[in-house]
Protein backbone atom coordinates (compact mmCIF):
# COMPACT_ATOMS: atom_id res chain seq x y z
CA UNK A 1 0.00 0.00 0.00
CA UNK A 2 2.22 2.68 1.25
CA UNK A 3 4.91 2.04 -1.07
CA UNK A 4 5.42 4.80 -3.40
CA UNK A 5 7.18 3.29 -5.97
CA UNK A 6 10.55 5.44 -6.85
CA UNK A 7 12.41 3.01 -8.57
CA UNK A 8 14.66 5.11 -10.85
CA UNK A 9 14.63 2.98 -14.37
CA UNK A 10 10.94 3.42 -14.54
CA UNK A 11 11.02 7.09 -14.47
CA UNK A 12 11.84 7.26 -18.21
CA UNK A 13 8.13 7.14 -18.69
CA UNK A 14 9.10 2.87 -20.21
CA UNK A 15 8.97 4.27 -24.08
CA UNK A 16 11.84 2.18 -25.50
CA UNK A 17 10.30 2.23 -28.99
CA UNK A 18 10.98 6.32 -29.49
CA UNK A 19 14.06 5.21 -32.18
CA UNK A 20 11.28 3.93 -34.64
CA UNK A 21 11.83 0.37 -34.10
CA UNK A 22 9.74 -1.11 -37.08
CA UNK A 23 10.37 -4.38 -35.86
CA UNK A 24 7.32 -6.11 -35.02
CA UNK A 25 8.12 -8.53 -32.27
CA UNK A 26 7.19 -12.48 -32.44
CA UNK A 27 4.97 -12.25 -29.04
CA UNK A 28 2.96 -9.19 -30.20
CA UNK A 29 1.09 -11.16 -33.22
CA UNK A 30 0.21 -13.72 -31.01
CA UNK A 31 -0.98 -11.48 -28.67
CA UNK A 32 -2.72 -9.29 -31.77
CA UNK A 33 -4.93 -12.78 -32.23
CA UNK A 34 -6.05 -12.60 -28.56
CA UNK A 35 -9.21 -13.38 -28.85
CA UNK A 36 -9.41 -14.70 -32.03
CA UNK A 37 -10.00 -18.05 -33.58
CA UNK A 38 -6.19 -19.96 -33.93
CA UNK A 39 -4.36 -22.90 -35.53
CA UNK A 40 -1.93 -24.11 -32.79
CA UNK A 41 0.44 -26.58 -35.31
CA UNK A 42 2.77 -28.69 -33.17
CA UNK A 43 5.73 -30.61 -33.89
CA UNK A 44 3.94 -34.23 -33.70
CA UNK A 45 1.64 -33.34 -36.70
CA UNK A 46 -1.33 -32.28 -34.40
CA UNK A 47 -3.34 -29.49 -34.54
CA UNK A 48 -5.36 -27.35 -32.14
CA UNK A 49 -8.14 -24.65 -33.40
CA UNK A 50 -9.61 -23.16 -30.85
CA UNK A 51 -10.00 -19.52 -29.29
CA UNK A 52 -6.39 -18.15 -27.76
CA UNK A 53 -7.51 -16.83 -24.41
CA UNK A 54 -3.87 -16.11 -23.43
CA UNK A 55 -0.27 -17.25 -23.38
CA UNK A 56 3.17 -16.91 -21.90
CA UNK A 57 6.50 -16.20 -23.16
CA UNK A 58 7.55 -19.60 -23.51
CA UNK A 59 4.33 -19.94 -25.58
CA UNK A 60 2.08 -22.09 -23.16
CA UNK A 61 -1.06 -21.25 -24.52
CA UNK A 62 -4.81 -21.38 -23.45
CA UNK A 63 -7.21 -21.95 -25.48
CA UNK A 64 -11.37 -22.03 -25.42
CA UNK A 65 -13.31 -24.66 -27.09
CA UNK A 66 -10.61 -26.48 -28.90
CA UNK A 67 -10.75 -29.36 -31.56
CA UNK A 68 -7.70 -31.26 -31.59
CA UNK A 69 -6.91 -32.94 -35.15
CA UNK A 70 -4.29 -35.58 -35.70
CA UNK A 71 -2.04 -36.43 -38.89
CA UNK A 72 -4.98 -38.53 -40.26
CA UNK A 73 -7.19 -36.05 -39.89
CA UNK A 74 -9.69 -37.15 -36.89
CA UNK A 75 -10.59 -34.57 -34.47
CA UNK A 76 -11.58 -34.80 -30.84
CA UNK A 77 -13.45 -32.51 -28.70
CA UNK A 78 -14.60 -29.88 -28.45
CA UNK A 79 -12.16 -29.07 -25.20
CA UNK A 80 -14.14 -26.49 -23.14
CA UNK A 81 -11.00 -24.69 -21.67
CA UNK A 82 -6.82 -25.99 -21.97
CA UNK A 83 -3.50 -25.29 -21.48
CA UNK A 84 -1.42 -26.64 -23.95
CA UNK A 85 2.18 -26.71 -23.53
CA UNK A 86 4.56 -24.40 -25.95
CA UNK A 87 7.02 -27.22 -25.56
CA UNK A 88 5.83 -28.60 -28.64
CA UNK A 89 4.28 -25.41 -30.61
CA UNK A 90 5.26 -24.87 -33.92
CA UNK A 91 3.15 -22.62 -34.95
CA UNK A 92 0.66 -20.24 -34.29
CA UNK A 93 -1.69 -18.50 -36.98
CA UNK A 94 -5.02 -16.72 -36.83
CA UNK A 95 -7.84 -18.20 -38.63
CA UNK A 96 -9.82 -14.68 -38.98
CA UNK A 97 -8.66 -11.18 -39.17
CA UNK B 1 7.33 -5.96 4.46
CA UNK B 2 6.13 -8.77 6.92
CA UNK B 3 4.20 -10.52 4.08
CA UNK B 4 4.77 -9.58 0.84
CA UNK B 5 1.99 -12.14 -0.55
CA UNK B 6 -0.05 -13.76 0.47
CA UNK B 7 1.99 -16.96 -0.28
CA UNK B 8 0.04 -19.99 1.42
CA UNK B 9 2.82 -22.16 1.02
CA UNK B 10 1.65 -23.91 -2.19
CA UNK B 11 3.06 -27.15 -2.39
CA UNK B 12 4.91 -27.97 -5.69
CA UNK B 13 4.89 -31.62 -7.22
CA UNK B 14 7.98 -32.12 -6.44
CA UNK B 15 7.54 -31.89 -2.61
CA UNK B 16 5.12 -34.54 -3.03
CA UNK B 17 7.28 -37.18 -4.38
CA UNK B 18 9.29 -36.53 -1.33
CA UNK B 19 6.29 -38.34 0.85
CA UNK B 20 7.00 -41.34 -1.37
CA UNK B 21 10.72 -41.81 0.47
CA UNK B 22 11.34 -45.41 1.63
CA UNK B 23 7.75 -46.34 -0.19
CA UNK B 24 7.31 -48.18 -2.89
CA UNK B 25 6.50 -46.78 -6.14
CA UNK B 26 5.74 -47.33 -9.12
CA UNK B 27 7.38 -45.51 -11.88
CA UNK B 28 5.84 -45.26 -15.73
CA UNK B 29 8.88 -45.42 -17.81
CA UNK B 30 9.28 -44.31 -21.61
CA UNK B 31 8.78 -47.36 -24.24
CA UNK B 32 6.02 -49.59 -22.25
CA UNK B 33 8.33 -50.04 -19.28
CA UNK B 34 6.98 -49.70 -15.67
CA UNK B 35 9.82 -49.97 -12.47
CA UNK B 36 8.33 -50.91 -8.97
CA UNK B 37 10.26 -50.33 -6.19
CA UNK B 38 11.53 -48.72 -2.96
CA UNK B 39 12.48 -45.05 -3.46
CA UNK B 40 15.65 -44.29 -1.71
CA UNK B 41 16.48 -40.97 -3.48
CA UNK B 42 15.30 -38.54 -6.47
CA UNK B 43 16.56 -35.05 -7.85
CA UNK B 44 14.93 -32.34 -10.00
CA UNK B 45 14.74 -33.75 -13.11
CA UNK B 46 13.23 -36.89 -11.30
CA UNK B 47 16.38 -39.03 -11.55
CA UNK B 48 16.04 -41.85 -8.93
CA UNK B 49 16.91 -44.66 -7.19
CA UNK B 50 14.81 -47.48 -6.31
CA UNK B 51 16.04 -50.11 -4.19
CA UNK B 52 14.31 -53.89 -4.36
CA UNK B 53 13.24 -53.13 -7.85
CA UNK B 54 11.29 -55.32 -10.33
CA UNK B 55 11.00 -53.89 -13.73
CA UNK B 56 7.84 -54.73 -16.14
CA UNK B 57 8.49 -55.09 -19.92
CA UNK B 58 5.46 -55.02 -22.29
CA UNK B 59 5.48 -56.45 -24.96
CA UNK B 60 3.16 -56.12 -27.85
CA UNK B 61 2.68 -59.65 -28.61
CA UNK B 62 2.12 -60.86 -24.81
CA UNK B 63 -0.34 -59.77 -22.28
CA UNK B 64 2.09 -60.38 -19.33
CA UNK B 65 4.61 -58.41 -18.61
CA UNK B 66 8.29 -59.79 -18.09
CA UNK B 67 9.88 -58.62 -14.76
CA UNK B 68 13.38 -58.41 -14.12
CA UNK B 69 14.62 -58.28 -10.74
CA UNK B 70 17.33 -55.30 -8.88
CA UNK B 71 18.66 -54.97 -5.57
CA UNK B 72 19.46 -51.34 -6.34
CA UNK B 73 18.51 -49.44 -9.61
CA UNK B 74 19.49 -45.49 -11.01
CA UNK B 75 16.26 -44.27 -13.80
CA UNK B 76 17.30 -41.44 -15.48
CA UNK B 77 14.73 -38.41 -15.23
CA UNK B 78 14.14 -38.20 -18.99
CA UNK B 79 12.47 -41.63 -19.38
CA UNK B 80 10.12 -41.17 -16.56
CA UNK B 81 6.51 -40.72 -17.35
CA UNK B 82 4.81 -40.65 -14.26
CA UNK B 83 5.47 -41.56 -10.39
CA UNK B 84 2.69 -43.51 -8.29
CA UNK B 85 2.73 -44.95 -4.57
CA UNK B 86 1.50 -48.42 -4.44
CA UNK B 87 0.07 -49.28 -1.61
CA UNK B 88 1.34 -52.88 -0.36
CA UNK C 1 5.20 -5.68 -16.51
CA UNK C 2 3.03 -3.40 -18.62
CA UNK C 3 4.06 -3.48 -21.67
CA UNK C 4 1.41 -6.21 -23.57
CA UNK C 5 -2.10 -5.17 -22.06
CA UNK C 6 -4.23 -4.72 -25.22
CA UNK C 7 -6.51 -7.90 -24.84
CA UNK C 8 -6.35 -7.74 -21.18
CA UNK C 9 -10.10 -8.09 -20.54
CA UNK C 10 -10.63 -10.96 -22.18
CA UNK C 11 -7.12 -12.44 -21.13
CA UNK C 12 -6.48 -15.82 -19.14
CA UNK C 13 -2.42 -16.21 -19.16
CA UNK C 14 -1.58 -19.80 -18.50
CA UNK C 15 -0.25 -19.25 -14.26
CA UNK C 16 -3.92 -17.50 -14.26
CA UNK C 17 -5.92 -20.46 -15.58
CA UNK C 18 -3.20 -22.91 -13.85
CA UNK C 19 -4.23 -21.03 -10.05
CA UNK C 20 -7.97 -21.34 -10.91
CA UNK C 21 -8.14 -24.97 -11.64
CA UNK C 22 -6.23 -25.94 -8.83
CA UNK C 23 -8.28 -28.47 -7.07
CA UNK C 24 -10.62 -29.22 -9.52
CA UNK C 25 -11.30 -32.30 -11.68
CA UNK C 26 -8.58 -32.07 -15.07
CA UNK C 27 -8.06 -34.08 -17.96
CA UNK C 28 -4.05 -34.31 -18.71
CA UNK C 29 -3.13 -35.13 -21.79
CA UNK C 30 0.06 -36.37 -22.45
CA UNK C 31 2.55 -36.82 -25.89
CA UNK C 32 1.70 -40.10 -25.87
CA UNK C 33 -1.52 -40.21 -26.20
CA UNK C 34 -2.35 -41.56 -22.71
CA UNK C 35 -4.60 -39.21 -21.16
CA UNK C 36 -5.28 -39.07 -16.96
CA UNK C 37 -8.57 -37.63 -14.84
CA UNK C 38 -8.03 -36.10 -11.51
CA UNK C 39 -8.55 -34.24 -9.21
CA UNK C 40 -5.37 -31.47 -9.70
CA UNK C 41 -3.29 -31.01 -6.48
CA UNK C 42 -0.38 -28.91 -7.46
CA UNK C 43 1.40 -27.90 -10.89
CA UNK C 44 4.43 -25.99 -10.94
CA UNK C 45 6.23 -23.96 -14.27
CA UNK C 46 7.53 -27.41 -15.97
CA UNK C 47 3.80 -28.93 -16.12
CA UNK C 48 4.53 -31.18 -13.78
CA UNK C 49 1.64 -32.48 -12.34
CA UNK C 50 0.12 -34.02 -9.59
CA UNK C 51 -2.94 -35.50 -9.20
CA UNK C 52 -5.21 -37.66 -6.68
CA UNK C 53 -8.38 -40.55 -7.66
CA UNK C 54 -6.97 -40.64 -11.20
CA UNK C 55 -7.82 -42.66 -14.27
CA UNK C 56 -5.87 -44.06 -17.70
CA UNK C 57 -7.43 -43.69 -20.43
CA UNK C 58 -5.84 -44.66 -23.55
CA UNK C 59 -7.29 -43.91 -26.94
CA UNK C 60 -10.55 -42.29 -25.36
CA UNK C 61 -11.62 -45.56 -23.44
CA UNK C 62 -10.59 -46.11 -19.57
CA UNK C 63 -7.91 -48.59 -19.46
CA UNK C 64 -8.92 -49.43 -16.13
CA UNK C 65 -5.88 -48.58 -14.37
CA UNK C 66 -6.66 -46.02 -11.67
CA UNK C 67 -3.89 -44.40 -9.54
CA UNK C 68 -4.80 -42.75 -5.84
CA UNK C 69 -1.74 -40.19 -5.81
CA UNK C 70 0.05 -39.46 -9.04
CA UNK C 71 2.64 -37.36 -10.04
CA UNK C 72 3.50 -36.41 -14.27
CA UNK C 73 6.48 -35.45 -15.52
CA UNK C 74 5.79 -32.00 -17.17
CA UNK C 75 7.86 -32.94 -20.38
CA UNK C 76 5.20 -35.37 -21.36
CA UNK C 77 2.31 -33.42 -20.75
CA UNK C 78 0.72 -32.09 -24.29
CA UNK C 79 -2.35 -30.23 -22.52
CA UNK C 80 -4.19 -29.79 -19.15
CA UNK C 81 -7.92 -28.93 -19.83
CA UNK C 82 -10.51 -28.22 -17.06
CA UNK C 83 -13.51 -31.03 -16.99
Amino acid sequence: MAEVATNPSVDVTGKQEEVTISTVLPLEIIDKSIGKVVTVLLTTDKEFTGKLVGFDDFVNVVLEDVTETDSEGNTDGPVKIMLLNGGQIAMISSTED
Amino acid sequence: MADVQPQQKQEEPLDLIRYQLDETVLVKLRGAREMKGKLQGYDSHCNMVLSDATEYIYAENQDKPQGKSTDMVFIRGDSVILISPVAE
Amino acid sequence: MSEVSSNSSIKTDPSTFLSGIIGSKVSVKLNNGVSYVGNLQSIDGFMNIVMDTTAEFIGGAASGTKYGDVFIRGNNVLYISKV
